[in-house]
């Protein structure tokens, strides 16, 4: 009976606020009826002696009596029960629910869509100047409202900081709020709807559930938020509204968007060609610039500038409708002399000056980049075979075909270091390691170079005669799961150097062996290797495309001559013979120069990306504590300072190190611009890190969602479309939404009409 | 009452009954003799009816001398019933008749009616008439034989006083037997509220009639019964008769006064039929009022029957 009652009052929450009260009025419905059977019992007896008047009369009045009784009832229980419905506090099913009987308290939560299409300019208006004057309109028609009205207004870049929370609207606050109202800023970040519904969902829980809750989503409904397609995290936000629209007395969706068409020209990429920028080699950078508009953009000039070198500028012609244009812009670092990472902030921007009306939203027409400057690519160079000899040793030749002597840079940086050293050194500053005729490579320094060369470390393993294929087939091969590309089998070739083979390279547009292409290559032809290790390759690991012979040996067997190895991001490029002149007369040859060049480019995967982030994303700095202090603080474009606390990092994060490492954390970064973060290490030297914050090119597109669209998705969830216009219109809402007012009316009128009825049939007739 | 009779007649309360009774009379007459201008002894049974010759054996105290001495002829003159006028109230006593008693005043239609009796036997026996009382319901409950001694008027009161009001009325048996038991040519009063099927009720009536009797029907009527002025819910139970009706009064009022209107008027028809006079006793209205509206009237129709010759 009781499950049966609250199955009922489940059915009737969809249309009522309280609908245990409503049941409770149903159930007394039965007092008119019992009243009425209490009345019959109570009665006066009189001895009448006329009575068989009285009953002709009654026989002939009878039906009508009774007609009239009935109908008495019926008005009697229809006043209960409409008395109970008014109770329960009924709302029109599609967009009421939430809120009890005592309150006449309203919850406003306005959700102000702050991303940067909101900053489109349209007749001297940006849509965020149209979305705040709404709720400033809005505050302004609650502040003279009687009932008990608060505010809360949430940003949707930071939902889980509203700005507003629960602030009472009245004519003391009013101007104050209105003020507060007026000073919110914009931000530059994108906006995730689903996160956002989350957090307001999680506001409204907070409070009490008598209070009537009205939500206004106020944003200018571009397609890059509104569009959604059918994926299960679409169907969670759909349900969040649908959830959402029912806890609350309204639902609103205020368009503070502009109707007509909009133009925007914008910056859609800046990148660099290579993947480490190094001081003193020209490096290349790609300007794209989209045109959002139906027509044609003429003379669009770019300004790109780096550090505090002279800004350099160029110009576009013409961009057609819809459409991108690339232009490329060279740049050479300065080098700084020291050995040291160089922070250089790189801008681009845009102005289309002469069609102003072709770029209605300007926050896009700036780019940013953070570039870490390398003095070259560093790469370390491990000596399996050192020697204190000049030009005897492993690494002699590789260490002056990688870095040059001289005033002129190569670009690549070289260390060298022996097998012993290898094992302490941290592998982190490293961008190609070189391992050079190494016997032996100890477990744990196994283990690092794996990680290494999974996040994107090259590494270069040179063969020689003092290799234990023993320890590299167990170690490093592994069957085919280790660092190593092939297995050794046996030194092959002439020891006598009487015989030699040749190196090819059957597929062309290798990169690194780009010198060896061609038909009838004279350097193929210069170049002698008399010795070689004999290697397998693992026929099912090359079919997969895991691991590929680039270069084979021109003997009988055609074996291998360099083998490579995709592990994780990075690679692992195994070579048959020696890096030395002991095998082979290679680096003798100027191939070998251009060979080990363009290899160590290769290899390098390391580009520094973490440092250009789009905007609403967390600036994530990890901090060794053995060398700063956990004093961090970070410069925001605006040149404000805020004080940053560490945290150690968490245990499963990827990239962490040991307990050591501690991470920093700024999630406010919602403004475009350079962020300078800076540190103190522990010795008491400063040292600073550049971040650069971009805005979501997809913010670009000011395309409109089609509203019908955007209704089919709601499906059928209680959600109202307004203009930001009308807003201020619509102060009551809510209010009004109810049907109490509509059933007291009825309850009244039908207490009325039981009134004159009672009397009427009572006259005496 | 297990009491003797005697001790009955001095019951306080009887006594001051009576008393009341009494003096209410009077004060009725009084009241009906200060509303007329003529003396009271002029009423009806000392009306002059005519003369005839003097036969032997006449009472010469009737001879009119004034004729003989203009006529020299001996004529006796002669007067319609005389001293002889005998009136008969018959009262109902009948259960229905209570109604009333359990007012807050308690004053039932047969007090009325008893009052009513008790006003007309005083005044008829100032008129030196007999009066006659007869109380029935189902049966004839007592019958005194009209008397015109002064005295008889305590006793009628005292009959009336100590009748007991029951059992349903049934007039054709009962005016039957009164109607044979009646000998000589009188006025026969009935007091009832006429609750008996009106086709019997003209029937008894008829018999009255046919035995030359006049007859006068008062039709005590309570207050209660001709307005209904009941609100409440209410259980109406039957005084003679086993019925009851629960009801709202409200609803039924005017459904049933126009039953009783009907009843009444049908009544009134019936009376007029037969050639009887019907007097509606309103209980709402004092009895002087009522009772001096009748006789004046009754006066007038007399004398306008005298002189168009109709007896």
């Amino acid at each position: 009976m009781l499950s049966w009652l609250t199955n009922l009052a489940n059915l009737l929450e969809t249309w009522m606020l309280n609908p245990w009260l409503f049941l409770a009025g149903a159930a007394l419905l039965s007092a008119p009826i019992i009243i009425h059977l209490l009345n019959k019992r109570k009665f006066r007896t009189v001895d009448w002696a006329a009575i068989e008047f009285l009953l002709q009369a009654d026989k002939k009045n009878r039906r009508r009596i009774r007609l009239e009784n009935w109908l008495l009832l019926f008005l009697r229980c229809m006043a209960v029960l409409l008395i109970a419905l008014f109770l329960s506090r009924p709302f029109r099913p599609q967009s009421f629910a939430g809120g009890a009987l005592q309150s006449v308290r309203f919850e406003r939560i306005v959700v102000l869509d702050d991303s940067l299409s909101m900053q489109a300019v349209h007749n001297g208006r940006s849509a965020f100047d149209v979305g705040k004057q709404a709720i400033v309109g809005l505050v302004q028609s609650l502040r003279s409202v009687d009932a008990d009205e608060s505010l809360s207004v949430v940003l949707m870049s930071s939902p889980e900081k509203p700005v507003l929370r629960g602030v009472q609207v009245n004519d003391r606050t009013a101007e104050e709020l209105i003020r507060e109202i007026q000073s919110i800023g914009q931000s530059d970040s994108t906006v995730r709807l689903n996160d956002v519904l989350l957090e307001v969902e999680k506001l409204m829980r907070t409070e009490p559930e008598y209070v009537n809750r009205v939500v206004y989503l106020v944003s200018d409904l571009r397609r890059r938020d509104w569009s959604w397609s059918e994926t299960d995290q679409e169907r969670g936000i759909r349900e969040s509204f649908d959830r959402m629209a029912k806890k609350a007395v309204g639902f609103y969706v205020v368009d503070a968007g502009f109707q007509d068409s909009m133009s925007n020209v914008s910056i859609a990429e800046l990148v660099a060609k290579d993947k480490v920028l190094v001081a003193g080699v020209s490096s290349t950078f790609d300007v794209t610039v989209a045109n959002h508009s139906a027509n044609d953009v003429r003379n669009v000039h770019i300004g790109f500038s780096a550090g505090e070198s002279l800004p350099m500028s160029d110009r576009i012609e013409r961009i057609g409708a819809n459409s991108t244009e690339t232009i490329p812009f060279s740049y050479t670092f300065v080098p700084n002399g020291g050995n040291e990472t160089q922070p250089v902030a790189i801008r681009v921007s845009i102005s289309a000056d002469e069609q102003p009306q072709s770029d209605q939203l300007h926050a896009d027409n700036e780019r940013f980049m953070a570039a870490s400057v390398e003095p070259g690519i560093r790469t370390l160079i491990v000596d399996g075979d050192p020697s204190a000899l000049y030009s005897k040793s492993e690494s002699f030749s590789l260490k002056r075909c990688l870095t040059p002597p001289g005033d002129q840079s190569s670009g690549v940086v070289s260390e060298v270091v022996t097998d012993v050293e290898f094992d302490k050194i941290s592998l982190e500053d490293f961008h190609v390691v070189f391992l050079c005729n190494l016997y032996r490579i100890t477990d744990e320094r196994r283990v690092t170079l794996e990680k290494w060369v999974e996040a994107g470390g090259g590494l270069v393993i040179f063969t020689g005669d003092q290799i234990d294929e023993h320890v590299y087939n167990d170690s490093l091969y592994r069957d085919g799961g280790g660092l190593l590309p092939a297995k050794l089998t046996t030194v092959l070739g002439d020891e006598s150097e009487q015989k030699w083979v040749q190196i090819q390279v059957p597929g062309a547009n290798h990169p690194a062996l780009s010198v060896f292409d061609g038909e009838s290559n004279p350097f193929a032809a210069w170049v002698k290797v008399f010795r070689w290790w004999g290697m397998d390759v693992n026929e099912q690991q090359q079919s997969s495309g895991n691991v590929q012979v680039s270069a084979r040996f021109n003997d009988a067997q055609n074996s291998p001559a360099v083998v490579e190895k995709k592990m994780g991001e990075g690679r692992v490029v195994l070579i048959a013979t020696t890096a030395d002149r002991d095998w082979n007369n290679w680096p003798h040859d100027p191939s070998y120069l251009i060979f080990s060049q363009e290899l160590t480019r290769y290899l390098v995967n390391k580009a520094d990306r973490l440092h250009t982030i789009v905007a609403g994303q967390t600036i994530r700095y990890p901090l060794n504590l053995t060398e700063f202090k956990r004093d961090v603080s970070l410069r925001d474009p605006k040149q404000n300072v805020h004080l940053l606390e560490p945290k150690p990092a968490e245990a499963g994060e990827p990239n962490r190190r040991d307990e050591t490492q501690w991470n920093v954390e700024y999630r406010g970064a919602n403004a475009r611009g350079f962020y300078q973060l800076n540190l103190l290490r522990t010795n008491g030297a400063t040292e600073s890190a550049m971040f650069a914050v971009n805005v979501d090119t997809s913010e670009s597109d000011l395309e409109r969602v089609d509203l019908a669209e955007v209704k089919r998705n709601m499906g059928d969830a209680p959600i109202q479309f307004v203009n930001a216009e009308n807003l201020t219109a619509m102060s009551a809402i809510g209010a009004e939404a109810e049907l109490w007012p509509l059933i007291l009316c009825l309850a009244v009128v039908t207490l009325c009409s039981e009134q004159m009825f009672g009397w009427f049939f009572g006259r005496g007739r | 009452m297990a009491e003797t009779a005697h001790h009955r007649y001095l019951d306080t309360k009887t006594l001051q009954r009576i008393a009341r009774l009494d003096v209410r009379a009077r004060q009725v007459i009084e009241g009906f003799i200060n509303g007329q201008h003529q003396s009271p002894y002029s009423g009806f049974a000392v009306e002059f009816a005519g003369h005839r010759e003097y036969t032997q054996g006449d009472d010469l105290r009737h001879v009119d001398w004034k004729v003989w001495s203009k006529t020299d002829r001996l004529y006796i003159k002669e007067y319609e019933e005389e001293t002889n006028l005998k009136c008969t109230l018959v009262v109902d006593c009948s259960k229905s008749m209570r109604y009333g008693e359990k007012a807050a005043v308690q004053w039932s239609k047969f007090d009325h009616a008893a009052t009513a009796a008790a006003s007309l036997t005083h005044l008829l026996q100032r008129q030196q008439d007999a009066v006659g009382l007869v109380t029935f319901n189902s049966a004839i409950q007592s019958n005194l034989r009209a008397n015109s001694h002064p005295s008889h008027l305590k006793r009628l009161v005292h009959e009336l006083e100590k009748t007991q009001v029951d059992a349903t009325t049934d007039v054709a048996d009962v005016f039957g037997t009164l109607a044979s038991q009646i000998h000589q040519r009188g006025i026969v009063c009935l007091f009832s509220d006429l609750f008996v099927d009106l086709g019997v009720f003209e029937k008894a009536i008829g018999q009255f009639r046919h035995r030359k009797h006049e007859v006068i029907v008062f039709h005590v009527m309570h207050g209660d019964e001709l307005s209904f002025p009941f609100e409440d819910n209410t259980l109406f139970r039957g005084m003679e008769v086993d019925r009851q009706l629960h009801a709202e009064p409200r609803a039924l009022r005017n459904a049933y006064l126009e039953v009783i209107n009907r009843f009444q008027e049908d009544a009134k028809q019936i009376c007029i039929k037969a050639g009887v006079d019907y007097v509606l006793v309103d209980m709402r209205e004092t009895l002087d009022v009522v009772l001096s509206r009748y006789l004046t009237f009754r006066q007038r129709t007399k004398k306008l029957r005298h002189r168009s010759g109709l007896t």
